[in-house]
């Protein structure tokens, strides 16, 4: 079964790692998963609104046309079992306030961390 | 310096409510050094909580033996900074009150920058590097209140608040001092998003080769281009990275930028070129560090590249069977090993023998002034016998003189970084020196 996933973030750098990642999730396990990339807030809710449902999201909060909340509430409106990620700087601003949110991630990204959360985030084994 | 009244173990454990038998600390307080008239006491206390053991590693190991190693040290190194005239108390597990008696407030202070100092450094314990933070708070008997529990509820709080704006700080009460300055801590603080958003960038030192006669590598070296303060040194903001963590995210920003400067110079056509990459002994010694290197070279196809990673002679004293077992596993996946600064520690022969190093990079120190300093003059030439012997390459570093450079052919053919050859700059600049020189219209900088 192939996973899609939206990663969301305007530093082409991030979104370069974040792909190498979960690229490298794939190669390790048994699971196959689909990447659409999106920089900024218009771009990640043209993708929700053209796109199947996604099965997970990792969105980044400052975004430089607003901010991650808008992107993850429409993603839940289209589809509500869509787990979300944030992605921040600061995630201890966000982690009590926020109930879009399955999850709250630091950035700069660290490999290994994330990839143990890209895991909890879709439910994968191992 | 004799021995600090020493109670090293918790004086009420009670596990529901953290709570510190007040009664018998003040007990044990009148006992020890309270001599003097009740109303000419004079007193400060110092509440110190060390945290942050944990950042870089998982759970599964033996967590209670580790602790009680830690524990140890911990008491260890904070008697050593104290005096016969101090006490000290462990009131949690990684808490504790050092109580000066008779000691105008300065003392006080310094004492918790001596501390804090101390506690710079990271603890080894079997072979796993832990890095420790610490915060202290102070209050001062009689200025701050007549009753200890209150004052030690003063020094806690006080601790508490400086722990919510950063890592190792002191606050006292009159005059809140810290051990960092603000700018530190604002620098501190803007770290993780000066690596996130590109104000940390890199800048390359090419490397000579007098054997090629040409450029064959170049050193990564990370600057920071503040918004508001401007250039920051390596000097000042790599130690705070490796304070809050931040190195891990820097090393690997370095590696990623690594692997693109190596596409960069592909499509020069500049082959047969390497790039040295600092590591910082913090990430090195991390849990994830092998796991995080085998990721950036799978993906990001570093594999193949001539990859050198620099680590500094300092870090060889830490001669541990696990760094010993990580440098092997790193040279095992054909990365090259320099030592940097070599001559400002204090690495034997023996020690240089067993570990799998590549090259040395004879620190700057012996190579300026060569050309008139006769004892540097023969120290290099030793050095540069004994690297032979041991199947060394050498690098010379901060050749600034025509002089120098020619004194240092007559040792054996090296590799030379400085300015004479090259400044550290751009990728691009960098691509257009090699060029020049390749094609012959070359000349040092």
């Amino acid at each position: 079964m192939v996973r899609r996933v939206l990663i969301v973030d305007d530093f082409e750098y991030n979104l370069e790692f974040e792909e190498k990642v979960i690229k490298s999730l794939t190669k390790e396990g048994n699971v196959s998963i689909h990447v659409d990339v999106a920089l900024n807030v218009a771009e990640a809710l043209t993708k929700i609104s053209q796109n199947a449902v996604y099965d997970a999201m990792v969105i980044d909060m400052n975004l430089p046309d607003g901010s991650g909340s808008a992107i993850a509430k429409e993603a839940l409106k289209k589809n509500k079992t869509t787990k979300i990620a944030a992605l921040t700087l600061y995630p201890e601003e966000y982690e009590n306030s926020h109930a879009l949110f399955d999850l709250f991630l630091r950035k700069p990204i660290m490999p290994m961390d994330y990839k143990k959360n890209f895991k909890q985030l879709l439910n994968l084994e191992g | 310096m004799k021995k600090p009244v020493e109670i090293l173990h918790v004086l009420h454990h009670d596990s529901c409510s953290s709570a510190l038998d007040y009664a018998a600390l003040m007990e044990l307080l009148q006992r020890n050094f309270f001599q003097t008239d009740p109303e000419h006491i004079r007193f400060s206390i110092l509440f110190i909580e060390f945290y942050g053991f944990n950042q870089f590693y998982g759970y599964n190991e033996n967590l209670l033996e580790r602790d009680q190693l830690l524990i140890s040290k911990i008491g260890k190194k904070l008697s050593s900074a104290l005096t016969e005239n101090d006490m000290l108390v462990r009131v949690g597990d990684y808490q504790y009150i050092v109580v000066q008696a008779d000691i105008p407030e300065r003392v006080s202070s310094e004492l918790a920058r001596q501390i804090m100092h101390l506690f710079s450094e990271p603890c080894m314990i079997n072979g796993d590097m832990f890095y420790i933070y610490t915060s202290i708070g102070i209050s001062f008997y009689p200025d701050e209140g007549t009753d200890l529990y209150a004052l030690i509820k003063v020094a806690e709080n006080k601790m508490k608040k400086v722990q919510k704006n950063g890592k190792n700080l002191i606050s006292t009460v009159q005059d809140s001092s810290i051990l960092l300055t603000e700018r530190q801590m604002e620098l501190k603080q803007a770290l993780p998003a000066a690596i996130e958003n590109g104000e940390i960038y890199f800048l390359y030192q090419a490397q000579y080769s007098q054997v090629h006669q040409r450029f064959t590598g170049a050193e990564m070296l990370a600057r920071w281009k503040h918004p508001a303060y401007g250039e920051i040194s390596p000097e000042i903001f790599i130690p705070l990275a490796e304070q809050n963590g931040m190195i891990a995210s820097l090393s690997i920003k370095t590696l990623v930028a690594a692997s693109k400067a190596f596409i960069v110079l592909d499509h020069a056509h500049i082959d047969d070129f390497s790039l040295s990459v600092n590591i910082s002994p913090v990430f090195l010694l991390t849990a994830h560090f092998y796991k995080t290197l085998q990721f950036l070279l799978q993906e990001y196809e570093l594999n193949e590249r001539n990859l050198h990673f620099e680590i500094t002679e300092e870090m060889l004293l830490e001669h541990t069977d696990y760094l010993l077992d990580i440098l092997h596993k790193i040279k095992n996946l054909g990365i090259c090993i320099e030592v940097d600064d070599f001559g400002t520690g204090y690495t034997s022969i023996r020690q240089l023998a067993d570990l799998p190093i590549d090259i040395l990079k004879i620190d700057k120190s012996f190579i300026q002034g060569i050309d008139t300093d006769k004892k540097k003059h023969d120290l290099l030439k030793a050095i540069v016998s004994m690297a032979e012997a041991l199947n060394m390459k050498v690098i010379a570093e901060g050749i600034e003189k025509q002089e120098e450079a020619t004194v240092l052919q007559q040792f054996a053919p090296l590799t030379i970084q400085g300015y004479l050859y090259a400044k550290p700059v751009q990728l691009e600049a960098l691509v257009e020196k090699i060029q020049k020189l390749s094609a012959g219209n070359g000349n040092t900088l």
